[in-house]
């Protein structure tokens, strides 16, 4: 009996003052067990909120404006340097914010291609003038410059309707949506890039 | 007797020793708007940090800790790139460090091999500064010549100049005297009722070119003269002249704008108005040879019963003031009559030519590109004239500018031999030769001490502390780099938008007590045991800006502490924290 309460003595010593890292204390805490827990609950929040910012931004379809666009884009690389400056280790999300980053550069020659795109087309309907009255002309030859205004507005729409981005950037969005919704273990950069390849080519495929 | 003994001793050491005093904290947390309305602050998080020991090593400690391994993070990447290529040209940087090695390795006792190199550096720079002392005393003599010599060849480059100057002036002014100049002005007759702003006239100036150049420019004084008084631009501080100025300055004319001697400018004629434009609308510059211009250059008042007029001062001083009429007539059978001496003008002196700018022969010049013509007319270089006059060139300075050169020539080979003479060229040779190997000794320290730290770098990526101490330690061009990236790394690289943000990400972090304000903005901590603590919340809206609250708090007992405008700190307000984290 004298051993009995002896030996839970100790294991109440044991289990209520033991020795605790120098780390867990840093933070505030007694046990070593509650600052893993602490922590493991902070990656889970921490990678499921960057998670968001990846789900939004790859989700392109839900944009109306080019704005709206680079406005979560914005907040992705925002949110990306958040992410690493809070030691974030997930190499799903990594690989997967950066490729959508990387995409930047292309969006941008895209909304410069518009913007002068929309100025030439702009420039040739001036060029072509207002349409024609038929109060200006007889039925005849109201016709032929009718016709002839109509041609040169389609050839306007035509000419400087050239301006978009290349099927890459869509599935790119596509691709990084499904690495980081996949359940698929990985632990390494060059694991990600594989897995991330993989869905591109399966997104290229089906938009053949 | 042991079993009581034994109940006991737990009770006493759960009571004792793990189970602390607690008590709640609560409070609300609201701010009073510009209108008097007061705002619950709702669904914000309130944190409560424990302070085991003080706000500086509990809290500002760990604070600087967590950012600066933030900082760490982001730089990571970028740090094990430059370990990795570093680390891959470290090899061949050891191969240009064979001369050094001892045993194939560079030995830690190369520091003492290259300061035998600096030291007799060091020593060969103190004997080639002595040498250069004793050889400058004893061409002492010699150099003070050489100073004279200069000051002598500088003096008669100068009265070289003033010669050409001279005779470039001489020869201007021969070309101005060509000049035909009249200044006129020309009858004017005036309505009986003519008011203020008709009554003045002008004053022509004519200019006839007879000189052998084309005429850019002319510059008048702007001056005028009534006897011994000269009217200028500082008519103002001669009390007379202030008032006669009264009787010239007109309102209109062609000075209407500028008054007679406000205009920063000469009166001038310009380039402008002397050229001309020929049938193809060229612009031909300046008055062509033989022709004449004619402009008004200024106006002067004309004034209304002059000699009439009740007025002290120029009752005083009217008969010193001469005059001319300026014809009157009536327009209209019911304009008033005109008075004898109605209107007259001040006779003033009209002014002087004071400068004229010359041109040579006018040219044309195509544009290969364009074809596009144009005329142009060089400025006269009067200096370069004066030099092509024959006054200039048999002048004896030129012989004697030759000589003060060959006599400064010699006096530099004679200071050049005794230099010679304290062989200081072949100690610099030996300066510059240990000099290169103290050069090259340094840099193989370097590339050892690289070696080890990119290893260091390599092995401890992972671990911030060991790697900023091997960073801190460096004094290598590798570890400067390091250094220079994570201190490029600032606090708006961590993807927050503000100081707030990081405490709150810090509160998170930590095991800090945490609580939701409620919709009236209450908030409460239960059974917070009793110590020292940081109440901490942060708060942003459109009309408060960010801002946060921060409080150093002993709790004690049960305390009821509000969060509102008394303790508010504005973004930028609060700087003790902020300070602290960047000491």
């Amino acid at each position: 009996m004298k051993n009995k309460e002896f030996l839970f003595l100790f294991i109440f010593f044991l289990v209520s003052c033991s020795e605790v890292t120098d780390e867990a204390l840093k933070a505030g805490f007694k046990s070593d067990a509650d600052y893993q827990n602490h922590l493991n609950d902070l990656r889970i929040k921490r990678d499921s909120s960057f998670k968001e910012k990846i789900l939004y931004a790859s989700n392109i379809a839900s944009f109306d404006t080019d704005n709206q666009y680079e406005a979560a884009i914005y907040q992705l690389e925002k949110s990306r340097r958040k992410y690493i400056s809070q030691d974030g280790i997930n190499n799903k999300l990594l690989y997967a914010s950066s490729k959508l980053l990387a995409l930047n550069n292309e969006f941008t020659d895209y909304k410069y291609k518009k913007y002068n795109s929309l100025e030439a087309q702009y420039d040739c309907i001036e060029e072509a003038g207002d349409e024609p009255l038929k109060s200006d002309y007889g039925t005849v030859s109201y016709d032929l410059v009718k016709s002839a205004w109509d041609i040169k507005i389609m050839l306007c729409k035509l000419e400087t309707d050239t301006y978009g981005v290349s099927p890459e950037f869509i599935s790119s969005h596509t691709a990084a949506r499904k690495l980081v919704n996949s359940n698929t273990e990985i632990d390494t950069n060059d694991d990600a890039e594989i897995l991330f390849n993989k869905f591109l080519l399966d997104a290229l495929n089906n938009e053949d | 007797m042991n079993k009581r003994f034994f109940k006991f001793f737990l009770i006493f050491t759960f009571i004792a020793g793990c189970a602390p005093k607690e008590s709640s904290i609560n409070g609300d947390v609201f701010l009073t708007m510009g209108d008097g309305s007061v705002k619950p602050v709702a669904g914000v998080e309130v944190y409560l940090f424990p302070l085991e020991v003080d706000l500086d090593s509990s809290f500002v400690d760990p604070l600087k800790l967590y950012i600066n391994n933030a900082k760490f993070n982001i730089s990571k990447a970028e740090v094990e790139n430059v370990c990795k290529e570093a680390n891959e040209i470290i090899t061949n940087s050891l191969d240009q460090a064979q001369q050094w090695m001892v045993d194939g390795i560079l030995p830690s006792s190369l520091e003492l091999t290259c300061k035998t190199y600096s030291d007799k550096v060091l020593s060969l720079e103190d004997t080639i500064e002595a040498s250069l002392k004793d050889a400058d005393l004893k061409s002492e003599s010699k150099r003070s010549e050489l100073s004279e010599k200069q000051d002598e060849l500088q003096k008669t480059k100068e009265a070289i100049y003033r010669l050409a100057l001279n005779e470039g002036n001489v020869l201007k002014n021969a070309q101005m005297a060509k000049i035909e100049y009249s200044a006129y002005i020309p009858n004017k007759i005036l309505a009986s009722d003519a008011s203020d702003y008709k009554r003045y006239v002008d004053v022509k100036v004519k200019v006839k070119n007879n000189s052998d150049y084309v005429i850019k420019r002319v510059n008048f004084v702007n001056a005028l003269k009534l006897g011994t008084k000269v009217i200028d631009k500082d008519y103002s501080k001669d009390p007379y002249l202030v008032e006669l100025y009264k009787y010239i300055d007109t309102d209109d004319g062609s000075n209407s704008y500028t008054g007679l001697f406000a205009s920063t400018n000469d009166w001038n004629i310009s380039e402008r108005n002397l050229a001309k434009t020929n049938s193809y609308s060229e612009t031909i510059p300046g008055l062509a040879l033989g022709a004449s211009y004619e402009k008004s250059l200024y106006s002067i008042k004309v004034i209304l019963n002059f000699l009439t007029m009740n007025n002290r001062w120029l009752d005083e001083n009217r008969i010193n003031i001469p005059v001319i009429n300026v014809g009157c007539k009536k327009d209209y059978s019911f304009d008033p009559a005109c008075n004898p001496n109605q209107y007259v003008y001040v006779d003033l002196e009209f002014p002087d030519i004071k400068d004229i700018i010359f041109g040579e022969a006018v040219i044309k010049e195509i544009d290969p590109a364009t074809k596009e013509v144009t005329h142009k007319s060089k400025t006269v270089d009067w200096v370069a004239k004066g030099r092509n006059t024959t006054k200039y060139k048999n002048s004896n300075l030129h012989s004697q500018l030759k000589n003060i050169q060959n006599q400064i020539d010699d006096l530099e080979l004679d200071i050049k031999k005794i230099t010679e003479e304290f062989d200081i060229d072949a100690v610099e040779i030996k300066r510059e030769e240990n000099q290169t190997l103290a050069d090259a000794c340094n840099e193989a320290i370097d590339i050892r001490d690289t070696e080890k730290e990119v290893q260091e770098c390599l092995a401890n990526m992972n671990n911030p502390d060991a790697l900023v101490a091997t960073i801190n330690n460096s004094k290598t061009s590798f570890g400067y780099e390091i250094k220079e990236i994570f201190n490029s790394v600032t606090e708006d690289d961590l993807g927050y938008d503000n100081f707030e943000q990081i405490l709150n990400a810090y509160g998170q972090s930590r095991n800090a007590l945490r609580a939701i304000s409620s919709i009236q903005g209450a908030y409460e901590f239960l059974e917070v045991p009793n110590g020292n603590y940081v109440l901490f919340t942060y708060y942003e809206d459109r009309f408060n800006g960010v801002g946060h609250w921060f409080e150093e708090i002993a709790v004690v007992e049960n305390k009821k502490i509000d969060l509102n405008n008394l303790n508010y700190k504005k973004e930028g307000v609060y700087s003790y924290l902020r300070d602290k984290i960047e000491e």
